[in-house]
């Protein structure tokens, strides 16, 4: 039997997708300095991915409200809850991440990359999850694929193989 | 090599019709000037008709569909259909793979509408340089364009060697294509431009696109330099290694740029960007 081609439901920048669609994949392109947040229960087969632009949403509190997935702090919850709201527990959850691209910035005023990697583990710390694989930084842009029925997470760089995160 | 000796060297040219060569030069003039675009694009029926299929599509929000290039101009203004127009005229040139860079079909078109976008915006609303907005758009959008000439240089070896010399040294991609073919996509682009007829402000600003001058007043190429960082951040970062570019250390300090800045910045360029899907999707 010819295997069925999987749904992408195709997450943007500053955007967030939940599902248990066991058809679907949740895709995002291109993450270079923004963060992709991928969020797994493999018992209740339900996934999130967030694609979150900047760190902190205290630079601006509109842009909180009405673009939570831009960043990472107003983000992040949003996607938890999200997928708790879908059935997910959080003792069974994976959480992968990949991008904060870096460029080569002595000043660091444009490595955005560094602050969002820094901002969601200090999020995660205080709220008691630990990231379980992360492909982060150096100078490539990532596409990143989560498969909604097996959870499996793969990773590919321009010009690169995919790989598993 | 030089810049030159490379472009005599490929077999490949873009290929970009001579209206659209000519759309830069409209902006010679301290202001676009309605006549001007109109008689240039009443050369061109092929260019025009996409023009009006963009401007057609849903996205423009027009209630009456639009039939010439008087009544585009009319119900658009000139900056909206000068954009679309330069952007449809480089664009099939831009919309080749180039597989040298692991770019994707497409993929440097958008990338190089979308620095457009950002530079416009940056011109536009917040006023950087007081560079008119078509022309900040004109050279983001050509900033890019020797891509297209040394993609036909980049062997897998001298790919190999670029990427090793960015991974292991440190070195920006500008400053590995250099080191290895002699000159850089900045200076490649610059010399195809000048040979079409650019204006020097547009071929200046693409040479200088990753060593940007601000000194002793801010060039045209510091705004395309941030909006080409500020499309890379805002996620449109094609091929291999794209974000092994050098930001200026001057730049942050001319431009007045701080962490919070940057990130406002940002903000707002990302408002912006909906028209990059607008054309392409229209297109």
């Amino acid at each position: 039997m010819i295997p069925q081609r999987k749904k992408s439901l195709i997450v943007g920048v500053a955007d967030m997708i939940a599902s248990n669609d066991s058809t679907a994949e949740l895709v995002t392109y291109s993450l270079g300095s923004c963060l992709g947040i991928m969020v797994y229960d493999p018992v209740a087969k339900v996934g999130g991915l967030l694609h979150a632009m900047l760190p902190d949403s205290t630079i601006d509190s509109h842009k909180a409200q009405t673009r939570p997935f831009m960043f990472i702090d107003t983000g992040a919850p949003h996607l938890f809850r999200t997928i708790y709201g879908l059935g997910a527990i959080k003792d069974r959850l994976l959480i992968r991440v990949a991008g904060g691209a870096e460029f080569l910035d002595t000043d660091g005023f444009f490595n955005i990359g560094a602050r969002n990697i820094k901002t969601l583990q200090s999020l995660l710390q205080r709220n008691g999850y630990h990231v379980d694989a992360a492909a982060v930084g150096g100078r490539c842009s990532r596409t990143v694929r989560l498969d909604v029925s097996s959870g499996k997470c793969t990773i590919q760089s321009p010009g690169e193989n995919p790989q598993t995160l | 090599m030089t810049a030159e000796e490379i472009i005599a060297k490929v077999k490949d040219l873009p290929m970009v019709s001579e209206t659209a060569r000519k759309l830069p030069g409209l902006l010679n003039k301290p202001e676009l000037h309605r006549d001007d675009l109109v008689k240039t694009l009443r050369c061109d029926n092929v260019l025009t008709a996409k023009m009006l299929r963009v401007c057609n599509s849903a996205s423009t929000g027009l209630r009456e569909p639009v039939t010439s290039v008087d009544q585009a101009v009319l119900l658009l203004g000139d900056s909206t259909i000068f954009r679309i127009v330069c952007a449809l005229g480089f664009g099939g040139a831009m919309a080749a793979p180039l597989p040298g860079y692991a770019v994707e079909a497409n993929g440097l078109w958008s990338h190089s509408i979308t620095t457009g976008v950002a530079a416009e915006y940056l011109a536009e609303v917040e006023s950087f340089g007081g560079f008119q907005p078509p022309l900040a758009f004109t050279a983001g959008l050509l900033h890019d364009i020797g891509k297209l000439i040394l993609n036909q240089m980049l062997t897998p070896k001298t790919r190999s060697d670029i990427r090793t010399l960015i991974a292991e040294k440190s070195l920006s991609r500008v400053e590995a294509e250099r080191d290895v073919l002699g000159a850089d996509h900045a200076d490649v682009g610059a010399a195809l431009l000048r040979r079409w007829n650019v204006p020097d402000v547009i071929v200046q600003a693409v040479a200088d696109h990753h060593r940007p001058v601000v000194k002793p007043q801010i060039q045209l190429s510091a705004l395309v330099h941030l909006a080409n960082c500020a499309a890379h951040l805002c996620g449109s970062a094609p091929g291999w290694d794209a974000y092994a570019v050098r930001v200026q250390r001057d730049l942050s300090e001319a431009l007045a740029l701080d962490v919070h800045r940057i990130e406002h910045l940002l903000m707002g360029v990302h408002s912006s960007l909906a028209t990059v899907n607008q054309l392409m999707t229209a297109a």
